[in-house]
């Protein structure tokens, strides 16, 4: 029974020491700035900005550090507190009829020299759901086989000492979405996924063995409707 | 020499002035019985130390992070008086006062900030009507720390070095105890590290004060008299 107690003991004293705590550095203010346009470099006024730091373990909390708006031309400058934590990031939103944007970082170990986070253009795609039905009508054994190419509106820039990490980053990528139809699962419906507003979706498909089909779709509403039979 | 030295020089020539001028300002009646003058000393009102505890009204100015982002709610005084030669005292003051803060933008994300105020001060009391003292007073070996409100489970300091001028008004109400009106005016130069086009605005802060308080008042000899240094 006392062997018992001291595991736990010990235990929960591992797991207290595990627990990384949230830093605030004393004495430090940092300098956030940068401009916030749309997909058509359009500036976007009263977008906001936060800044979070948060220490990688168990039980570290996020904090806030600072927040603010953007202005009529889309521009902000905003002081900020300053975290020696393993993420640092800033966040970028306009409501949801916007994708937001992150940039995050690694401050444990840096510190801009200037003291400045200067994320120049941060560009926010609106929106648009896109909402896809496909049915069959064929005799039973038909298959399809479709895809969806579309830009991703989401923007996340992850940076090393400063530095953009290519690898761990991603801004309106290119993604694919689809899936073979068949007798098992003939019809896909009200499936759907964001995608920026005003770009174009290719969607290729293939019926049984023919030959590949391609049709180009203009995304220009917040929420489109694609219905499509085979 | 910076603004600051000036006033500084100023002060202590004036309390110099005050403290080693007396022996000539006696007053001699017909009867050639000497008087003392009053106004700068006066042997049956003299005190060896003096505890004081006040409430205390920070009211933050200027273009800095203080002025711009901060509003004075309250505080507190204690200080600990020593009248070393005559009506000249040395004194250590501690204090904390407590800020709201109006403009996160300005600042970073914190609601409040609460600061903690230690520094000594040398100053001289002068007599001008009976029961009444008015006392101007200096400070040295300052520091100040801020401690900010972030939603973390330590706090978050801001640090600096403070300079304190000031002048009070005291009314004795019965002997030994008295109540009084001060006022300082407060300069803080920070340790904040800030990028350079905040720095200006981050180096340096304002804030003056308004205490309202009650003091008691010890002893009828100078420390130095009470030591027999002087007579």
């Amino acid at each position: 029974m006392k062997l018992l107690q001291f595991s736990i003991s010990i235990f929960l004293l591992l797991l207290l020491h595990s627990c990384a705590e949230t830093q605030v550095d004393n004495n430090v203010r940092v300098l956030i700035l940068g401009r916030v346009v749309d997909g058509d470099s359009n500036p976007i006024e009263n977008a906001t900005i936060h800044v979070y730091t948060e220490a990688d373990g168990l039980g570290a909390s996020r904090v806030l550090l600072a927040e603010g708006i953007s202005g009529t031309f889309g521009d902000f400058k905003i002081t900020s507190l300053f975290g020696s934590n393993s993420r640092f990031y800033i966040e970028v939103t306009n409501g949801f009829e916007y994708a937001n944007y992150t940039y995050t970082t690694n401050t444990s170990e840096y510190r801009p020299e200037d003291l400045t986070f200067n994320l120049q253009n941060v560009v926010l795609n609106k929106l648009s759901r896109f909402t896809y039905n496909i049915t069959r009508e064929s005799v039973a054994g038909t298959t399809l086989d479709f895809r969806f190419r579309y830009t991703d509106p989401f923007c996340r820039e992850f940076f090393i000492d400063g530095e953009l990490d290519a690898a761990q980053s991603y801004c309106f990528e290119e993604r694919l979405t689809g899936r073979i139809l068949s007798d098992d699962l003939p019809d896909a419906i009200n499936r759907e996924f964001a995608t920026a507003f005003n770009s174009t979706i290719i969607f290729t498909y293939k019926i049984n063995d023919g030959i590949e089909q391609e049709e180009v779709i203009n995304v220009n509403l917040e929420d489109y409707d694609f219905s499509f039979s085979y | 020499m910076t603004f600051r030295s000036v006033i500084k020089l100023v002060i202590a020539l004036l309390v110099f002035q005050f403290t080693f001028s007396q022996n000539n300002d006696s007053i001699r009646k017909t009867n050639n019985t000497p008087i003392k003058r009053s106004f700068f000393y006066d042997d049956a009102r003299q005190k060896s130390y003096s505890i004081e505890y006040s409430f205390q009204y920070p009211i933050s100015h200027g273009n800095n992070f203080i002025g711009e982002a901060y509003d004075g709610k309250n505080g507190y005084s204690l200080r600990l008086k020593l009248f070393v030669y005559k009506q000249l005292f040395l004194g250590y003051n501690q204090s904390g006062s407590n800020f709201d803060v109006s403009n996160t933008a300005l600042v970073g994300n914190y609601s409040s900030t609460r600061t903690y105020e230690r520094f000594f001060y040398v100053g001289y009391e002068l007599l001008p009507f009976s029961r009444v003292r008015l006392g101007l007073y200096t400070s040295f070996a300052e520091k100040i720390t801020f401690i900010n409100s972030v939603n973390t489970t330590s706090d978050n300091k801001d640090t600096g070095d403070m300079w304190v001028y000031g002048v009070y008004l005291d009314y004795e109400i019965i002997k030994n105890l008295s109540f009084f009106i001060d006022y300082s005016f407060r300069e803080v130069n920070t340790n904040i590290m800030a990028p350079a086009e905040l720095q200006s605005f981050f180096s340096g802060g304002n804030y003056n004060t308004i205490n309202f308080g009650i003091r008691y008042a010890v002893g009828n000899e100078s420390v130095l008299k009470a030591m027999r240094i002087v007579k």
